[in-house]
């Protein structure tokens, strides 16, 4: 897993682009030694049963609503700050 | 029934189509004959759909409009007109490609979709081609700079092009390789490509075709990371070439708005269905500031997935935007090799909807779990 998201994330930083990574609830595990291994610096935290950030921090949280509105199924998504005070980067006009 | 177009002639399922009926092409189909067919659409019927080789609903919806300007019924058993691509409709659209092709048209302009983002915003790309002392040329100039990211503010994609009437040739736009120059169809070529630079700036691109050869390409990428142009022009009769100049402007379908560091307590959603603009208005004034909408993981858009256009309608309704790569199925196998060519995927599906470079683009790896062991434990 983490030799796909070195590749993932050089392909995608390679091109310009911010590369972040949304955080599901699965719950496999892996050897520990390799979290330090992870290379992005932009995490989405996923509704549901998420362990709360304690070094390097979400910079977007979602909750799970199985909502619609407008005739659209969304899940609702905030965003913060991490704990070096870098956010996300969209598109906006 | 051999097809006579030089867009349709020869692709073995568009000839297929032409004369058999299980052949037929309807919604849900996907490939470069669709994109043909898209593209034929567009030239002679105007139609406002996406080049990107999907037979989804608005491509079938501007079939049905196409059949129904021209009364195209199988009378033999329906009184009115389809959505589906079949045997007369395939007859008529290539009837009238073959016609257009053969007309001599005056100089052609390609027209922007969308205007540059970041940098300086200079000089759109310009692609002459010029019959020159017995050989044809082609030159192309592209200006744009990037600060931010070292990179040429440039960037062409290629879905979205669209030739408007009075096309000589066929232009298309393809992804090519970042940073380089080539050419391909080197036995016509006896020159390797000029490439002027300046200051980390593509001045011109040029090559030159030592015979009448019907077809050449050229791919240029300014530098690092952008693709810049990739483009095959076909000229319809080499023995009796276009006027002697051929001007078309190419804009790429590049994302108008800047790149932004989101404020903190933003409320936005993610969905996987498309939103429309008046959707985006009224989520816009629910409070919601932006949305993150899908990319697929292979290497083209999927039905349901942004395209640009929705990407023009979320931000016109005045939600900020974000990509997101889908997730794949729950037990697949995280490789190195599916890394690189997902990222890949990713940078090139965010390209053709528009994406500047800077703004995130998110993977979703929901299925195989390690990855939340591993943050889990990283952050504890």
């Amino acid at each position: 897993m983490i030799a796909y998201c070195n590749n993932w994330v050089d392909r995608v930083q390679g091109a310009g682009y911010a590369p972040g990574i949304y955080v599901g609830d699965n719950q496999l595990l892996i050897n520990s030694v390799q979290l330090r291994k992870l290379p992005f610096t932009h995490y989405w935290r996923a509704g549901g049963s998420i362990p709360n950030v304690q070094t390097f921090g979400y910079q977007m949280i979602q909750k799970i609503a199985n909502e619609t509105l407008f005739g659209v199924g969304i899940d609702r998504d905030t965003i913060r700050t991490d704990r070096f005070g870098s956010g996300v980067q969209w598109l906006i006009r | 029934m051999s097809l006579r177009s030089k867009l349709f002639g020869g692709d073995p399922k568009l000839e297929a189509a032409a004369v058999s009926d299980p052949a037929h092409i309807t919604i849900g189909a996907k490939g470069e004959h669709v994109r043909k067919i898209q593209l034929a659409l567009t030239l002679l019927d105007d139609a406002n759909i996406d080049l990107d080789g999907a037979y989804g609903p608005e491509t079938a919806a501007a079939v049905l409009d196409y059949k129904k300007k021209r009364n195209i019924i199988n009378r033999s058993y329906q009184t009115q007109a389809d959505d589906i691509v079949g045997k007369m409709t395939i007859a008529s659209l290539d009837r009238e490609m073959h016609q257009r092709e053969r007309v001599p048209r005056p100089p052609i302009r390609i027209v922007p979709k969308s205007n540059w983002v970041m940098g300086s915003q200079r000089n759109p790309t310009l692609f002459t081609l010029a019959r020159r002392s017995g050989s044809l040329a082609l030159n192309a100039s592209a200006i744009g700079t990037a600060p931010r990211f070292g990179q040429i503010n440039l960037n062409i994609e290629p879905k979205e092009l669209r030739l408007l009437p009075g096309t000589t040739g066929l232009i298309t736009v393809e992804d090519g390789a970042p940073g380089t120059v080539q050419v391909i169809g080197d036995p016509f070529i006896n020159a390797p490509p000029i490439v002027h630079l300046s200051d980390g700036l593509i001045t011109s691109v040029g090559l030159q075709v030592v015979d009448n050869r019907q077809t050449f390409r050229v791919i240029a990428g300014p530098v690092a990371g952008t693709t810049m142009i990739v483009a095959s022009l076909a000229i319809p009769d080499p023995d009796n070439p276009p006027p002697v100049a051929i001007e078309v402007t190419v804009l790429g379908n590049i994302l108008r708005g800047r790149i932004q560091s989101a404020p903190a307590g933003s409320l936005g959603f993610d969905t996987d269905q498309p939103i429309n603009l008046d959707v985006a208005k009224k989520f816009a004034r629910q409070n919601f500031k932006f949305c993150l909408r899908y990319l697929s993981f292979g290497p083209h858009q999927g039905t349901g997935d942004l395209t640009t256009k929705e990407a023009n309608q979320i931000l016109d309704g005045g939600l900020a935007l974000m990509p997101v790569q889908h997730p794949r199925n729950p037990w697949w196998v995280a490789t190195a090799a599916l890394g690189a060519s997902d990222g890949d995927n990713a940078v090139k599906n965010a390209r053709s909807v528009g994406f500047s470079p800077g703004v995130n683009v998110w993977v979703d790896l929901e299925g195989p779990g390690e990855i939340t062991a591993i943050v889990a434990r990283h952050f504890h």
